[in-house]
């Protein structure tokens, strides 16, 4: 495994939630190789090595992204179309972890293939709890693409 | 015959006294001898007063054939012979017999002789008589014969037209004459004895058959006559009438009536009247009345005869043709439209008042007039040529509007736009065609303006509808930011103070825990809120989605959720089958999650919580009712139950955000329902819900469900 591989993109514009997230990912230990982007923008430039990310050489998409909906610039419906769209990352499993319970984001969402869709629980036992899992799952139990599942 | 036997012996007996006294043979037998002058005296004799044969006649004749002594006086028939004994007296004494024998039978010849020439004459004057009689019977009977037989066939046939045909001029003609000519009169007077039984039979048919009442009346006004259209027009039968007062059909409101026609009646004359008389029934009606005086043959008035005819409905349709004509002039005078008449030379002949508004000119005026004067100059002859083909086609009413725009012109000179209609009809042989104008100038313009307020309109309801959307796109948006930028600071202050609890606990004195508690209690409180009230909102522009649902399967559901909740506790439920309805099942099974859960929430100080779900007509409407024995409420407050934020409870005592119930009566209203409770404190709470549909709903399958 390479060592500079991204295993999670976190996108995420509110500091605290990166806080708070990354807090129960190592709680648990889980993805030491966490990479956060704060903007639809940014977290696209990454997955496309284009403007800020450039000069990434591409190791490769992350194993899994974990992708708020309300963000600036781009939003998230828009990264997950760009993700889902996009034969270099349409295998990376995409998470929308969000505040809303939007039904319509949600159907949207599901439409444009997200593989997990989670409201942010307010107690933040609860929200330790679902990192954990989701972690364990996509990040341990859960087979990654092979790497013939990214075209180059 | 025997009395000249006696005669011509008494004179004999004379002649033969000498002889015998004498006893003069010579003497005696010529005194016998004179008896040959009568050849029916065959034998004679003479006896001496000893009864001696002294002489005998013819002298030749033997002894032996006379009688011996002779017989006493008297005669006898003897065999076609009569004997004669004849005394010879002298002087009292008797001095012999005279014995005559006379033979009958030269008597008998002499009497056929006689027979014969009686029935000689009997025969001639038979014969006499026959022809006497055959004369007769040609010129007497035959012609009475004949008389007889057309009288026997007058009177069989009664044919009086038979005439017996006249034979002779003698009296027999005179009788057949006279006897044709009263068969004549007969037939005459049977012919107008006919006519008349004709006459009179046609005129009791007339009488009878007459649909008016005819009455015949004598000097006292009494009934004598009373036809069937008298029955029928007054009710009374003849039976009831005839003898009786005709003042009995007078109303009561003219009670001299009949009095006075009776006095003019008396006067003479015909007399015509109109007024009212009571029915049998006591019924009013209307008759016109012609009475007339009845004579008798010296001229004498000796009753009157009326007919009544049953006017009741001609007065009706005066009346109402009078109420109609009156409306009519009410309705045509009031019109809002013209209405103008023309006869077929184009002469006005009706002007109403919105005419003369029209048309700036008064109806005096206008009568007479052409109606070409109310017409511009170049519609005059087009109009002309309409009024005639409408004469022609027939039609009764036709839209002169719908051929071309019309115009009409005022009488200052101004034209201005009509729509017009026209009838035509046709009154005793006369034309006359009725138009109707509409002055639709003002109504162009009304038009004009509501075509532009339209305009205006749908200008204005399309910048609503598009702010109304930005609005709702803001509410949207809004709601859509309080989910996302609300819940995210909750959720923050939540993990921070768990944080802060854990990772720092050691350098947190006691009570700061309690407080880090409490500000996470309220965060969780904070963030139950904004879910109810997202919710509530979401219910608000949420679209329906209705469907077929059982309303006991959502039930069903609903308790399976609560299941959790209600663990630990004693709980009764009767749930009563429910119908099936069309409607949101999403929506739905929320109404029954929050009655259900505040009824689980508010019964629980009860040792045994009693929930009950049914079906009920209450106050007219088919509901659903939850029912508890919870803590219920004070019914003052009913009115703010479904307020949001409305709560009845003390937060330690019952959590709860006021949104849910709130969010109850909002999804029962987009239903076409209607939500209301009833309750009181301590005695449970009953939420009673209608939903469009409930009504028609089938019933629920009776099954009973207990969880």
């Amino acid at each position: 495994m390479n060592n500079n591989e991204v295993e999670l993109l976190l996108v995420e514009d509110d500091p605290n939630d990166v806080e708070l997230t990354l807090l129960a990912l190592r709680k648990h230990k889980l993805a030491n190789k966490i990479h956060v982007v704060r903007d639809g923008e940014e977290a696209l430039d990454f997955l496309f090595a284009r403007g800020a990310y450039a000069h990434r050489t591409s190791n490769g998409p992350p194993k899994v992204i974990l992708l708020d909906l309300k963000l600036p610039k781009v939003n998230g419906l828009e990264v997950l179309k760009a993700v889902k769209s996009d034969p270099r990352t349409q295998a990376v499993p995409v998470v929308v972890m969000t505040s809303s319970r939007e039904q319509r984001d949600m159907v949207e969402g599901y439409r444009l293939g997200v593989n997990s869709y989670i409201q942010k629980p307010i107690d933040f036992n609860q929200f330790q709890t679902i990192i954990r899992d989701l972690g364990y799952y996509r990040l341990v139990v859960n087979q990654s693409p092979p790497p013939e599942a990214f075209p180059a | 015959m025997v009395h000249s036997l006696s005669a011509t012996a008494a004179i004999l007996a004379d002649h033969s006294t000498t002889a015998l006294t004498l006893r003069d043979e010579k003497d005696a037998r010529a005194t016998l001898a004179s008896l040959r002058a009568d050849p029916g005296i065959t034998a004679a004799a003479l006896y001496d007063d000893h009864g001696n044969l002294f002489v005998q006649y013819p002298r030749q004749a033997p002894v032996s054939t006379f009688p011996s002594p002779p017989g006493k006086g008297g005669y006898r028939y003897e065999s076609g012979r009569v004997i004669l004994f004849e005394p010879v007296m002298e002087g009292g004494e008797r001095l012999g017999t005279l014995y005559l024998k006379s033979d009958l039978h030269p008597l008998y010849g002499r009497l056929r002789f006689y027979g014969g020439i009686a029935l000689l004459v009997l025969f001639g004057s038979i014969l006499v008589a026959l022809v006497i009689s055959n004369g007769l019977q040609r010129r007497i009977t035959r012609p009475i014969l004949a008389l007889a037989e057309v009288a026997r066939a007058v009177s069989e046939r009664g044919d009086y037209s038979i005439r017996a045909r006249k034979l002779s001029g003698d009296e027999t003609g005179l009788l057949t004459d006279a006897f044709n000519g009263m068969l004549a009169r007969i037939e005459a007077q049977t012919e107008a004895l006919r006519q008349n039984e004709e006459i009179r039979s046609f005129l009791a048919a007339i009488v009878e058959f007459s649909d008016d009442a005819i009455i015949g009346k004598d000097r006292e006004s009494k009934v004598l006559c009373w036809n069937a259209g008298a029955e029928r027009m007054f009710g009374y039968t003849a039976e009831e009438m005839l003898g009786q007062p005709i003042t009995r059909l007078q109303s009561p409101d003219r009670p001299e009536e009949e009095a006075r026609i009776l006095e003019e009646v008396k006067r003479g004359g015909i007399r015509h009247y109109e007024t009212v008389r009571v029915r049998k029934d006591g019924q009013p009606i209307e008759v016109s009345l012609t009475v007339s005086p009845i004579r008798n043959r010296l001229g004498d008035i000796i009753g009157s005869s009326s007919i009544a005819r049953d006017i009741t409905e001609r007065k009706r349709a005066e009346r109402e043709l009078r109420e109609n004509r009156v409306r009519l002039s009410g309705i045509i005078g009031s019109a809002m439209d013209a209405i103008i008449s023309v006869d077929a030379g184009q002469r006005i002949t009706i002007f109403n008042a919105a005419a003369e508004k029209m048309f700036l000119c008064p109806a005096s005026e206008a009568l007479g007039q052409p109606l070409d004067r109310f017409i511009p100059a170049q519609f005059r002859e087009a109009h002309r040529g309409h009024l005639a083909a409408f004469g022609r086609t027939g039609a009764t009413r036709r839209a002169m509007g719908n051929l071309r725009p019309l115009s009409g012109l005022r009488a200052n000179g101004e034209e201005f736009p009509i729509e017009a209609s026209i009838s035509h009809i046709e009154i005793g042989g006369q034309q006359i065609y009725t138009v109707i104008l509409r002055d639709i100038a003002e109504r162009k313009r009304a038009e004009d303006q509501i075509r532009r307020l339209n305009a205006e309109l749908e200008q204005r309801v399309e910048e609503r509808t598009a702010e109304l959307t930005a609005a709702n796109k803001e509410l949207e948006s809004f709601t859509y930011s309080v989910a996302h930028d609300l819940r995210a600071p909750l959720r923050h202050i939540d993990a921070f103070s768990k944080i802060l609890g854990e990772d720092c606990a050691a350098s947190l004195p006691p009570e700061a825990q309690h407080y880090l508690n409490n500000i996470r209690h309220s965060t969780a409180k904070m963030s139950q809120l904004v879910d109810d009230l997202l919710n509530l909102a979401r219910v608000g522009r949420q679209e329906m989605r209705r469907q077929p649902t059982p309303l006991g399967a959502l039930v069903n559901e609903v308790l399976a959720d609560l299941k959790e909740e209600t663990a630990g506790r004693t709980l009764e439920w009767h749930i009563e089958p429910l119908p099936a309805i069309e409607c949101d099942p999403g929506l739905m099974k929320q109404v029954f999650a929050n009655l259900l859960s505040n009824a689980v929430k508010y019964t629980r100080p009860r040792p045994v919580a009693v929930i009950e779900v049914g079906y009920r007509k209450k106050n007219g409407d088919s509901a659903v009712f939850v029912r508890d024995n919870g803590v219920g409420f004070n019914m003052k407050y009913a009115d703010k139950l479904f307020g949001v934020f409305q709560r009845f409870h003390r937060a330690e005592e019952f959590e709860g955000t006021g949104v849910g119930l709130a969010t109850v009566d909002r999804i029962v209203r987009k239903h076409g329902g209607h939500i209301w409770a009833e309750a009181a404190v301590d005695q449970g709470a009953t939420f009673y819900f209608t939903v469009a549909g409930l009504e028609q709903a089938p019933a629920p399958e009776q099954k009973q469900m207990a969880a």
